[in-house]
């Protein structure tokens, strides 16, 4: 039981996440666009749990709040990409010649951009970006990882027996990619798509630090931005969103281990690399 | 002669087609006769490459290099075009009158057809090293400001990977040689967490404890000791980083320790820190070269946060400010040297590993 604790931890801060994010409305004490300039930079209190910021709104609903924007990106960046990225490799997995030669050389150069440099580049340009604008911006790059995956693995599957046997069947290619192929790429798509949701709701939060997040929505990243600022005299501003994003990284990580593990015990006995 | 004559004859169909076009878009006709030179080039150069004494595996490391870099700047320049959203319209506001419209968009290349603007705007300012003009009141070469940027970020990225070594590699090895006790797991928890913590919010966090609470460390902005100023940013660049090298080491040496080799040297009856120094990090320190390739890019857009949270003059604070300024030309400069320099360290870590680990020269 203690040697799952980690896994347990991890499933909790998940659900606990989005939950939030689903009932904010419900749950958080305040609504999203309460302020009471009276009540400007309060400390922690029973009133205001977490104080209030210069606008005298209440810290622990913005946070709530935030919620919504980080799960809508993790889950829309995670989504997006690994739809993109496991048809196009699975196509250029299994049919090889061309197609595989031009995304193959597509994907190298998506690659080679480190990190959220090309969503900083599109939203620089685009003003006031929306959420799904974000999202369509940290996909961009984030889709090549999952073709790359997906790739290898049909590669690696399409010469076994079972597909040999599928085709001899006379079974059309359709049918062989997504009756036979695809649900045995499925498993390591869904770890690597687990850990991307963490990285995806890092990459939000650092663009929204930057200044580059969706305009109008009280992303993490934009409060620890704004927060920063009345740092010396109200250090709380700043340190509630980091600690909501620290915690649910850690959550989506820790999750990600334990389906790793799962899927691939032999590993989970000797090693917890990556 | 006579298969390049049948050839021509052949073509002739679309000479005239060619033609009409050159005649109707000269200017096109030019970038696009400039572009093909260009890519001829290109081809020579791979071409030169193929027959060079070198070996396969590096022959094909450095097409593949020349191929991702003229992508990825391509890239970049499509991006900035592409993009929704009007430069034009986000710098002079929607009310600029038509003529100051036109000037702009004649300054920053806009106005041109695209072909026209992928060759003499772009590759010609790549080419001719100076990335195009900052669009300023002066404008400076892009090249001369970045230039003037770089060796902050520079000794920044540097300073960040000497810290992560520094935690990652004593805490991996530690806790691969006892694994599965509370060091093994108290080295795993930190690993999770300090993957976990955005630098943005640890970087203030640390400011606020050693340099406004206890007063050890001096004001990131005072120049009067940049080293004890750079303590700061480099481990908030580096934790991160320490956090998931931690991790790898920790598994590339527990990997290592289950060699036959290892078996042979303890059975040899070594003393343990022979049979670490000499059999055991040699090995398992070979995958960690590779993996540092690929995060120094992470380190490079991690500067850009880390300079924005300490105030350092960098290429972080020279992409913030451009991308506030509306100064494209800077905006699509620094870009493109992010990607090109992340580009080439890659390639000479890939180069570094041949040299390190001999097994990789010989395969295919």
């Amino acid at each position: 039981m203690s040697q799952r604790l980690p896994y347990w931890l991890g499933g909790g801060l998940v659900l606990t996440f989005f939950v939030l994010a689903w009932l904010a409305p419900q749950l958080a004490p305040y609504p999203a666009d309460h302020i009471d300039l009276v009540a400007a930079l309060r400390p922690p209190s029973a009133a205001h749990w977490l104080g209030t910021d210069e606008d005298g709104a209440d810290v622990l609903s913005q946070i709530i709040y935030g919620s919504r924007v980080a799960a809508q990106v993790g889950l829309g960046v995670v989504g997006l990409c690994a739809l993109l990225g496991v048809s196009l490799g699975a196509i250029s997995g299994y049919y090889g010649g061309l197609i595989d030669e031009i995304l193959m050389r597509l994907i190298d150069v998506l690659m080679a951009f480190p990190g959220i440099l090309l969503a900083i580049l599109i939203i620089a340009i685009t003003r006031e970006p929306s959420i799904s604008a974000v999202i369509l911006a940290l996909s961009l790059t984030g889709w090549a990882g999952y073709a790359r995956l997906v790739r290898g693995q049909i590669l690696s599957l399409k010469t076994r027996p079972f597909i040999t046997a599928a085709r001899a069947m006379g079974a059309p290619d359709y049918w062989i990619l997504t009756r036979h192929l695809l649900p045995n790429v499925m498993a390591p798509v869904i770890v690597q798509a687990t850990f991307g949701i963490a990285s995806a709701i890092l990459a939000e939060a650092s663009l929204s630090f930057l200044g580059l997040g969706p305009s109008g929505a009280p992303s993490w990243g934009a409060l620890l931005d704004q927060g920063a600022r009345y740092f010396l005299i109200s250090p709380h501003l700043a340190i509630a969103p980091g600690v909501a994003i620290g915690l649910v990284v850690l959550g989506v990580n820790l999750l990600g281990d334990a389906l790793r593990d799962a899927y691939d015990p032999r590993r989970a006995e000797d090693t917890a690399s990556r | 002669m006579s298969r390049a004559g049948a050839t021509l004859k052949r073509l002739s169909p679309l000479l005239l087609p060619l033609a009409a076009l050159a005649w109707g878009a000269p200017d096109q006709t030019r970038a696009g006769g400039a572009l093909a030179l260009k890519a001829l080039a290109v081809l020579a150069a791979l071409w030169l490459l193929s027959r060079s004494p070198l070996s396969p595996l590096l022959r094909r490391r450095l097409s593949a290099a020349l191929w991702v870099l003229i992508g990825a700047s391509t890239l970049v320049f499509g991006a900035l075009r592409l993009a929704p959203g009007d430069p034009i319209e986000s710098i002079l506001g929607e009310q600029a009158p038509p003529e100051a419209r036109a000037r702009l968009s004649a300054a920053l290349c806009l106005d041109a057809p695209l072909i026209v603007q992928y060759n003499d705007c772009f590759w010609d300012h790549v080419l001719d090293g100076s990335l195009g003009h900052t669009f300023d009141i002066q404008p400076q070469p892009v090249i001369d400001q970045i230039a003037e940027h770089l060796p902050a970020t520079v000794e920044l990225a540097i300073a960040a990977l000497c810290v992560a070594l520094m935690i990652a590699l004593p805490l991996g090895i530690i806790a691969a040689r006892w694994r599965a006790t509370i060091i093994d797991h108290a080295a795993t928890a930190f690993a999770l967490v300090g993957v976990a913590i955005p630098a943005f919010w640890l970087g203030p966090m640390l400011l606020l404890a050693f340099t406004v609470s206890f007063r050890w460390l001096p004001s990131p902005v005072d120049t009067s000791r940049p080293l004890a100023a750079l303590l700061l940013p480099a481990i908030t660049l580096g934790t991160a980083l320490s956090g998931k090298l931690t991790r790898m080491i920790r598994s590339s040496v527990l990997e290592t320790l289950g060699e036959d080799y290892v078996l042979t040297a303890r059975a040899k009856g070594l003393p343990e820190w022979l049979i670490f120094s000499k059999h055991v990090l040699r090995n398992a320190l070979i995958p960690i070269i590779t993996v540092l390739g690929i995060q120094l890019g992470a380190l490079l857009t991690g500067a850009i946060i880390t300079e924005k949270i300490f105030a350092r003059p960098g290429i972080g604070t020279l992409l913030l400010d451009a991308i506030q300024q509306r100064d494209y030309p800077l905006v699509q400069g620094v870009v493109l040297l992010i990607a090109s320099s992340y580009i080439l360290v890659n390639l000479i870590t890939d180069l570094l590993y041949v040299v390190i680990d001999p097994r990789v020269r010989f395969e295919r």
